[in-house]
């Protein structure tokens, strides 16, 4: 039971809910990076929410089903063909043995997700089977002539067709951001972080977003011993210019990190093209 | 809006705990003022220890920095309120310093000082950035005022090192100093260097890490040792996890040359090499009347 990647498209990567809890040996917890498109795209095809699919940046990828089987594809609205016919992202698509899903280039947004009814069942590397483009741990970026093995279904149940989020909206992202842990080490963290506006730069990866833009200004200078990072860290290094931590972010990290995102807008930033302007809006914890 | 951080408040016979909440399901416990010494690490690692072993249902993850411990929490089991109350009740149940005693692995792993892969970064880096001479062992000598290259070798072998934290990799370790006449510090590449080797070993302010893989890095080049990560396990030693270094290890280095320390690794990837590990456990006491004060790293 497989399917075969003949295009992995500019990056496909294995993806679950990652590995959190490892942070302690300084592993990063990896996963989705919009999780929420992962679990739709199980929950389309009857597979529990942490079952492993495919995280495609830009789409573009081209794979054929070995077997017989049902997978999803969500995230952004994208165009899809099964051989020439084409076929709806966001419900369960039944695919028959030899035939070949295409996947487009969504117009919007980043992150294509595919799930694959019964998962995607590379051996898992502590506890996960995401591939961390950090440190390697995981499966290698998926390219052409791979085949993934796929594990046995529990449940042959199929959720209806869902709508796309309208994660990919035209504008700013403004993201909600509580300040802390290094506040007081900026000169009003509140208002330098509310004022500001940055666009998306595209040396972001998966490892965090670099964002060009407003310099944040530390009252507290001198180097800071390095302490635990969260995802969402907004870290401010030399240059002043923020980067924001995703999933393949390091456990601990030397710079002063002003302020934390609303997990809830996580996502949001995953799916942020570079060039896409960025504004923060203070939440009050809790 | 204030501040996230709240006052430091006083622990008893313990440096100031300060609360620095991260976002809402995770809170940096950051201890004493900016000064810090080797002994605020060992006050985190008895606080995580102490915290673990107390399995506080909602905690899901603890990690020790240099002088802060940030603890990941689940905002549905668990609030802040509750979490702060755990900890003060971890900081008062302590017994002071002078009498913490931690368990800590001791470690003993190879070193060869400048060996071909040290000297090939090195040679891709002034390629780029014409102007740099010498290796980064010279310039460490110059830079700290020894004698020669001996002094500077004698150091790094005669030191117990003390794995304060990992990150930036996974198991990447940053180790500091448990004894030490003089500190030596290291300053750091400016721009950093795109290539590191795995296993390669140097220095940055007064820390030493590990690569546990090839990447960019900042710190100087001394040399290089063993694989500290093996994600296929094909040594014992990384049967039960594919890091080998943890928090509050000890690490000894003994010099060997570059062609034995080749041989060495050939024996760690075909199964054969037994690296050597060893239980303990360190008295803080021991550092309480000359501990190595560092300059903030």
């Amino acid at each position: 039971m497989t399917i075969t990647v003949l295009r992995p498209g500019p990056l496909a990567l294995v993806q679950d809910l990652g590995r959190p809890g490892h942070a302690a040996l300084g592993v990063p917890p990896s996963g989705a990076l919009d999780a929420p498109a992962l679990e739709l795209a199980n929950a389309l095809v009857g597979n529990p929410a942490d079952a492993a699919g495919l995280e495609l940046l830009l789409g573009g990828a081209l794979l054929r089903a070995d077997v017989p089987c049902v997978i999803a594809v969500t995230g952004p609205p994208v165009q899809l063909k099964v051989d020439k016919e084409p076929v709806y992202s966001h419900q369960p698509i039944e695919l028959k043995a030899g035939q070949q899903i295409r996947i487009g280039t969504p117009k919007t947004g980043l992150r294509v997700y595919l799930a694959v009814h019964g998962g995607i069942d590379v051996p898992q590397e502590l506890g996960s089977r995401s591939t961390d483009t950090l440190s390697g741990i995981g499966p290698q970026p998926l390219k052409a002539d791979d085949t993934l093995p796929l594990a046995t279904p529990e449940l042959t149940m199929f959720a209806a067709r869902n709508e796309p989020r309208t994660s990919s909206t035209p504008g700013p992202l403004i993201i909600r951001v509580t300040l802390g842990p290094r506040d007081d080490w900026f000169l009003d963290a509140e208002t330098q972080l509310s004022s500001g506006e940055w666009t998306v730069s595209p040396q972001s990866n998966r490892v965090g977003l670099r964002l060009s833009g407003t310099r944040l200004e530390r009252s507290i200078e001198g180097e800071l011993p390095s302490e635990g990072l969260v995802t969402g860290a907004i870290q401010v290094p030399a240059g002043g210019e923020p980067v924001i931590f995703l999933n393949d972010r390091p456990t601990t990290g030397g710079y002063p990190v002003i302020g934390t995102v609303h997990p809830a807008d996580l996502p949001l930033l995953a799916q942020a093209r570079p060039g896409t302007t960025v504004r923060m809006t203070l939440d009050v914890r809790g | 809006m204030c501040s996230s951080a709240q006052s430091p408040e006083p622990v008893t016979g313990l440096p100031p705990a300060r609360f620095r909440p991260a976002g809402d399901s995770a809170l940096l416990v950051e201890y004493g003022e900016a000064e810090f010494d080797l002994r605020l690490n060992f006050l985190v690692h008895a606080v995580q220890q102490r915290m673990r072993e107390a399995a506080v249902p909602g905690v899901l993850d603890l990690v020790p920095g240099l002088r802060s411990l940030m603890v990941n929490f689940d905002p549905d089991l668990l609030g802040y309120d509750r979490l702060i109350s755990v900890l003060r009740e971890v900081h008062g149940d302590l017994p002071g310093l002078a009498e913490l005693v931690l368990p800590s692995r001791s470690i003993t792993l190879p070193i060869a000082f400048d060996d071909p892969g040290t000297l090939e970064a090195i040679r891709r880096y002034a390629e780029a950035h014409p102007g740099r001479a010498g290796t980064d062992i010279d310039r460490l000598v110059e830079f700290n005022g020894l004698a020669g290259r001996d002094e500077f070798f004698g150091y790094v072998l005669g030191t117990t090192w003390w794995v304060a934290f990992t990150g930036y990799f996974p198991g990447q370790p940053f180790l500091y100093p448990m004894t030490c006449d003089r500190l030596l510090v290291a300053p750091k590449y400016n721009p950093p260097r795109a290539w590191t080797q795995e296993g390669a070993v140097s220095m940055g302010g007064p820390s030493v890490s590990i690569m546990p893989l090839e990447g960019p890095g900042g710190y100087q080049m001394l040399g290089r040792t063993l694989p500290i990560m093996d994600m296929r396990r094909t040594n014992k030693a990384f049967k039960a996890d594919p890091l080998l270094l943890r928090p509050a290890d000890r690490i000894g280095f003994h010099l060997v040359s570059g062609e034995r320390l080749s041989e060495l690794r050939s024996q760690v990837f075909s199964g054969e090499f037994d690296y050597r590990i060893d239980d303990g456990e360190v008295a803080v006491r021991e550092f309480l009347e000359q501990p190595p004060r560092l300059a903030v790293a």
